[in-house]
């Protein structure tokens, strides 16, 4: 087959596999070209008059999903596609929307599943909050019912099945002892792996936020596909919080938005998140949409290295105060390290130290550094392994993480999950962890409140001993739970 | 000059400036009369422990206004070393664009921001609002009107040129690039008064020092909010406009109160605030006032000029006003007509708008139907002298947005006697409220091609329209300024 050839069979396969949704009445001949096979298929979408329909022949003729301009300009063509000039416009929209993808592949129709979007877990090593959740959840849904994980083409114009190399990322992921190689090292997929996979009167779940590209067609699927669209709703910082952050997060995230917008049902991770996906949702009307369905499926507290079974018990000697996360302007360590500095002149004794890497500042002028100049007892590690960070909770007094805006704050879920006491803001998802115990929650903003508590920790050894106790009464919330209520949620939309 | 000298000369200034900053704290009594160091002077003037002092000492002393995060540290340190730090964070923030220019504390009046108003010709809605509304709050009471210091470090009083170009009305699409350096004026220091924004700050460095004064300087702050669109539409606005919006939001979370231009962008801002409970935030008390318009009055000249530039062969023109882009729905409005073409009506179309992000396959549908003979056009940089009298020329103007703040076009038609076709629900729904419209759901092709139809060819309907849009109530800018001003100000 020469290589022009590819794209031609490619453009025969999708436009076959598609007809039996579009026009099942409709004789297959083998000999048919597309041309002939495009005709029909366009007559059918003329007779039923339906975006589902169109869309669906989009894609297949495109080879790449449509964005809702495009979607809007191919409906106004329809009618006209009776004659080979009309069919010609409409050929040279699906060309359009195929020039921004990545070549011609074959597709495969799939219906009636539970399609789940896990692109960035497919593709990287990385094992932070979104990941994690992504990791605990999916496998366990695989396991008990019929799912289908996809990614997306690396032009991020259609979804593809995953890979067979990347399928151990998501179900059964282990973190690399070294780091991954570069793109340019990594063998070249050959071009017939890749099968694009076209949901047709599916659920689609968004457990991570789409990349913008797969956002903006997304939103188009979401209004005119028939399938129906979850997500996961983790925070709004970039557009809430945007003073602490770089400055170019919103551009990116109110892409998502605008998929989100379209979707039936958001599921946020907690009291907070679920508030600022809700408050979204209540801005719509503006603009006569609806919006999604907004609830509540609140993350599971879980140690760092689920693997290590550690037994609390309560440290001795000088109190250590651990401190975990970025050094992020909105996790507010300035606070602690302010409150500890009084704390020290006021003559108490104990070590602060953190964990976490330098954020997206950079290792500059970081709000410790003064602490390090004064020489007080205090130990930046970094970043650190899970089960160093398993053992450093373990061995602290309590942890403190007064952070301005988070939409679950696992630092607080990790440590009391290793028995350890936290001091946390008042208010949004700490408040929400903190009430199930174990916690002294004050204004994240008011340093003579954070300096109380943690005072008041140091002072009152028992106060400590209590709060461990509380600990132990916490009701457990397990990942299983998370993945049956989310999948009841995913169940309730389809 | 050496260096000794100029660093006298500085010493002298912030001498000065910080017995100005004590006489407005009411200490002048507590200072020393002879020169000491600035040190000891900002230690007997400034409360160190209270945030609004320190953001007035650094304000006013090192004539730079400070961000959040220094006046956080400077408070945090002077626990520790008095007012060694503050006097630091001044000498640090000294910038030569403002280090030697008076520094004036205004304690009376309602200070309002008008920087980007204030510095162009161009008449978009923000602008026209900002103008039409800052100008009347200016006459009204004691109000002052003020701009930035290039590179956004300080607010200062308008040039003459600024001030001429606020109460102009003629504006002819053109901006005007100054440095305020050119000619500067005194640097205003807000104090225990009321700083009033009416328009959208687009600059980083600006809005990180306004979050800081609404945050910590104990000015009571307040502004116009337009619409959310850049949040919630975002996928229709350009590049870094989220991002830029996003701050705009972050700043005024400090905010007291916030005045919408309609009920729906208060349905938007209401939904930010909800979002607020993320970060522990209250967030400002919102109340819509819906815009006002206002239709000039149009001579015989300026409609024969009007009627020579954009009606076709004596057919009705049907006018659809707005930049093209995708968010306005354009794309509606041209299948619509030629749907209505090809049944054989007689009409003339006629976009007005600047081109915008993503206007490119709009014009080039455009430029498809005009080679297919079909008599349409799009026009950009249309002042306001051919504008007005188009409104009044039209048939009927077409509006069927996805999302509006406010939905110009649709009032400006109506304030010109001409009926619209507009969606069904928002801020253009609110407008249609009085009378004169057609609502369309802009979502669906033919419910936008069905109201144009009702207006080129259904003679009953379209006199009463025309009846109702001329009875509507006038909504005047003098009626707007008020309520608005009373609402920020109270």
């Amino acid at each position: 087959m020469t290589a022009a050839a590819v794209p031609a069979a490619a453009l025969n396969q999708r436009l076959e596999a598609v007809q039996p949704h579009l026009d099942p009445s409709g004789a297959s001949r083998p000999d048919q070209d597309a041309g002939t096979l495009l005709s029909a298929l366009l007559a059918a979408c003329r007779r039923s008059g339906s975006m589902r329909d169109l869309w669906l022949l989009l894609v297949a003729t495109a080879g790449a999903w449509p964005d809702e301009q495009q979607m809007r300009r191919a409906a106004r063509l329809v009618p006209d596609t009776g004659d080979a000039a009309g069919q010609l416009r409409f050929l040279d929209l699906a060309f359009g929307i195929a020039a921004d993808s990545d070549g011609g592949r074959e597709l495969d129709v799939v219906t009636g599943t539970v399609v789940v979007d896990v692109d960035f877990c497919a593709r990287h090593d990385v094992h932070t909050g979104i990941q994690r959740v992504v990791r605990e959840t999916v496998p366990r849904w695989a396991a008990t019912h019929d799912i289908l994980p996809v990614a997306w083409t690396d032009a991020y114009s259609s979804m593809r099945l995953l890979y067979e190399h990347e399928v151990p990322n998501v179900m059964a992921y282990q973190p690399r002892s070294s780091p991954p190689l570069p793109f340019s090292e990594r063998a070249e997929v050959a071009p017939a792996a890749t099968r694009l996979v076209v949901p047709l009167d599916c659920t689609i779940v968004l457990p991570e936020i789409p990349e913008p590209e797969a956002s903006d067609v997304y939103a188009a699927a979401a209004q005119w596909s028939g399938n129906r669209l979850v997500a996961v709703g983790y925070d709004m910082i970039p557009v809430v919080s945007a003073d602490l952050r770089p400055g170019w997060e919103a551009t990116r995230f109110v892409r998502y938005l605008g998929a989100v917008k379209h979707a039936d049902a958001v599921a946020g991770i907690s009291r907070s998140a679920t508030a600022e996906f809700a408050g979204f949702a209540r801005t719509l009307p503006a603009q006569g949409l609806r919006g999604p369905r907004v609830l509540e499926v609140f993350l599971p507290a879980s140690a760092p290295d689920q693997a290590a079974t550690t037994v609390p018990k309560p440290p001795t000697g000088r109190p250590v105060i651990v401190c975990v996360g970025t050094h992020d302007p909105h996790k507010n360590h300035g606070v602690l390290v302010h409150a500890a500095e009084r704390l020290w002149r006021q003559g108490l004794d104990f070590e602060l130290v953190f964990a976490g890497g330098p954020g997206f500042g950079g290792p500059h002028n970081l709000c410790y550094e003064p602490l390090l100049r004064a020489h007080r007892p205090v130990r930046v590690l970094g970043r650190i392994t899970d089960t160093e960070l398993t053992a450093l909770l373990a061995s602290a007094s309590f942890s403190v993480f007064l952070s301005l805006h988070e939409g679950y704050g696992l630092p607080v879920a990790e440590s009391l999950a290793c028995g350890t006491p936290v001091v946390t803001s008042n208010y949004g998802s700490l408040q929400e962890i903190a009430e199930g115990g174990g916690c002294v929650t004050v204004d994240p903003r008011d340093d003579d409140a954070a300096t109380a508590a943690i005072g008041d920790l140091v002072r009152h050894p028992e106060k400590v001993a209590a709060l461990r106790a509380e600990i132990v009464t916490r009701a457990p919330r397990t990942w299983d739970a998370y993945a049956a209520e989310l999948w009841q949620v995913v169940e309730e939309v389809s | 000059m050496t260096s000794a000298r100029r660093e006298r000369d500085v010493a002298a200034v912030l001498e000065d400036r910080t017995r100005a900053v004590a006489a407005v704290l009411g200490r002048t009594e507590q200072l020393p009369t002879r020169r000491t160091s600035l040190t000891a002077l900002l230690a007997q003037a400034v409360t160190l422990t209270s945030r609004a002092e320190v953001w007035l000492a650094l304000a006013a002393v090192s004539g730079v206004l400070p961000t959040d995060a220094t006046v956080t540290a400077v408070c945090r340190a002077a626990e520790f070393d008095g007012a060694r730090p503050l006097a630091e964070a001044i000498r640090a923030a000294l910038d030569p664009a403002t280090s030697t220019r008076p520094v004036r504390i205004v304690t009376d009046a309602v200070v309002i921001d008008v920087h980007n108003t204030a510095r162009t010709r161009l008449a978009t809605g923000i602008q026209r609002v900002a103008r039409e509304t800052a100008v009347r709050w200016a006459a009204e009471r004691d109000c002052l009107m003020v701009a930035w210091v290039d590179g956004f470090l300080a607010l200062r009083d308008l040039t003459a040129d600024e001030r001429s170009r606020m109460s102009g009305t003629a504006f002819d699409g053109q901006a005007v690039a100054v440095t305020d350096s050119d000619s500067p004026t005194d640097i205003v220091v807000p104090w225990r008064t009321t700083y009033v924004l009416p328009e959208l700050v687009a600059d980083r460095p600006r809005n990180q020092r306004i979050l800081a004064l609404a945050r910590w300087s104990g000015n009571r702050t307040g502004a116009i909010g337009f619409d959310c669109i850049p949040l919630t539409s975002g996928d229709t606005t350009d590049v870094g406009v989220p991002d830029f919006f996003a701050d705009h939001l972050a700043t005024i979370r400090h905010m007291q109160r916030l005045t919408t231009i309609s009920n729906a962008a208060a349905t938007e801002y209401r939904g930010w605030r909800e979002m607020l409970k993320g970060v522990g935030l209250p967030g400002p008390q919102i109340e819509p006032v819906l815009l006002p318009a206002e239709a000039p009055a149009v001579d015989d000249a300026a409609l024969e000029r009007a009627r020579r530039r954009f009606v076709v062969a004596g057919m009705p023109l049907v006018l659809c006003v707005g930049t093209n882009e995708p968010r306005k729905n354009h794309g509606a409005v041209l299948h619509a007509a030629r749907v209505l073409w090809r049944e054989g009506l007689t009409f003339s179309l006629t976009f007005i708008g600047g081109h915008s992000w993503r206007g490119a396959a709009f014009a080039r549908e455009v430029a498809e139907a005009q080679r297919d003979g079909l008599p349409v056009e799009s026009s950009s940089s249309v002042g306001d002298d051919l504008l007005w009298p188009a409104y009044r020329l039209a048939r009927c103007t077409v509006f069927p947005s996805f999302n509006e703040g406010y939905g110009l076009p649709v009032a400006e038609s109506l304030a010109a006697g001409t009926p619209a076709i507009t969606s069904g629900y928002g801020s253009m729904a609110e407008i249609a409220a009085d009378g004169g419209v057609l609502l369309v759901d802009p979502r669906d092709d033919v419910s936008v091609v069905d109201a144009l139809r009702t207006m080129l060819t259904d003679e009953e309907r379209y006199r009463s329209l025309r009846a109702e849009a001329a009875a509507r109530p006038v909504r005047t800018w003098d009626a707007y300024a008020r309520r608005t001003l009373e609402f920020l100000t109270a």
